[in-house]
C-alpha cells in the first residue's frame, strides 16, 4: 500500500478538476491510501458550496462535494487561496464580520494552512498534481 | 515522498495572484527543510526585468535557500538570483527533483 495525495489547482471549468476527482476515485477504492488532498490556486472553488456555473465546472463542484461528504475525503483547502476567492468557513466568516456566518465552504472540506501542503509531500509516497 | 520539488512558474508579477500564490507555497516548502526549486518560464522573466522592484521579489524567494533557475536563452540580463541553464541542465533537474509542480 503507498500513500498518495492530490494536489488540485484546477478550477471547476478545467477538465483536470474532474480528472482530479476520477483519479480519487480509483485510489479510494483501490488498496492504496488517499492521505490528502490539497486544493490551492483556482481549484479552490470546488469547495465553494454556493457556486454553481453550468455544464462541466457544475458537475466538477457538484461531484467533489458531494463525494467528499459521503466519504470524509481528507480535503484539505488553503486558507489564503480561499478567502481571496470569497470562500470562506463559518470561523472565517466569524472572524471577517461578516453577518452571514455560515459560511460558503462546502461540507467535509477543511481550511488549512500551506504547512499541509508540505505535510503531504513529505508524509506521501506519491503526490499527483492537476492543474 | 518528496525531499525536493521543482515548482514550474508560469505567473508573472502583478498580474492576478498566481505569483504570490507560487512564491508561498515555495517559500513555505523551503521553510520545512524542502529542497525546493523554482523554473521560472519566459513570460514572468520579462516582466521581472522590466520591474525596479525585481531584486527584492527574487531576494525573497533566494533569501529562502530557493535556488531559481531559467532557460539561458530565455534569461533577460540583470535578473541576478536566476541561474541560466541550458536545456540538458533543466531536463537533469526535472528529473532528479522528486516532484514537480506546475503553477
Amino acid at each position: 500500500m503507498i500513500k498518495v495525495s492530490l494536489l488540485v489547482t484546477a478550477g471547476p471549468q478545467r477538465p483536470g478538476a474532474l480528472t482530479a476527482l476520477h483519479t480519487a476515485q480509483a485510489v479510494a477504492r483501490s488498496s492504496h491510501q488517499l492521505y490528502r488532498i490539497f486544493f490551492y490556486g483556482d481549484g479552490v472553488h470546488l469547495a465553494n458550496r454556493l457556486a454553481c456555473r453550468g455544464d462541466l465546472a457544475c458537475d466538477a463542484q457538484r461531484g467533489w462535494q458531494t463525494l467528499v461528504a459521503e466519504h470524509g475525503w481528507p480535503a484539505s483547502v488553503c486558507v489564503g487561496a480561499a478567502l481571496k476567492r470569497g470562500i470562506s468557513d463559518s470561523e472565517e466568516a466569524r472572524r471577517a464580520g461578516l453577518n452571514d456566518v455560515s459560511g460558503t465552504l462546502a461540507d467535509g472540506f477543511t481550511l488549512v494552512g500551506l504547512g499541509d501542503w508540505v505535510d503531504a509531500l513529505t508524509q506521501s509516497d506519491r503526490v499527483v498534481h492537476f492543474g | 515522498m518528496a525531499d525536493s520539488v521543482l515548482y514550474l512558474v508560469r505567473h508573472a508579477p502583478g498580474r492576478g495572484g498566481g505569483w504570490r500564490e507560487s512564491v508561498d507555497m515555495a517559500l513555505t516548502g523551503a521553510a520545512f527543510g524542502v529542497t525546493t526549486l523554482v523554473w521560472f518560464e519566459a513570460a514572468p522573466l520579462k516582466v521581472l526585468a522590466r520591474r525596479a522592484d525585481h531584486g527584492d521579489l527574487l531576494a525573497e524567494l533566494t533569501g529562502f535557500g530557493v535556488r531559481c533557475v531559467a532557460r539561458r536563452d530565455d534569461l533577460p540580463a540583470g535578473l541576478d538570483g536566476i541561474e541560466g541553464l541550458d536545456d540538458s541542465a533543466l531536463h537533469r533537474l526535472r528529473h532528479s527533483a522528486a516532484q514537480l509542480v506546475i503553477l
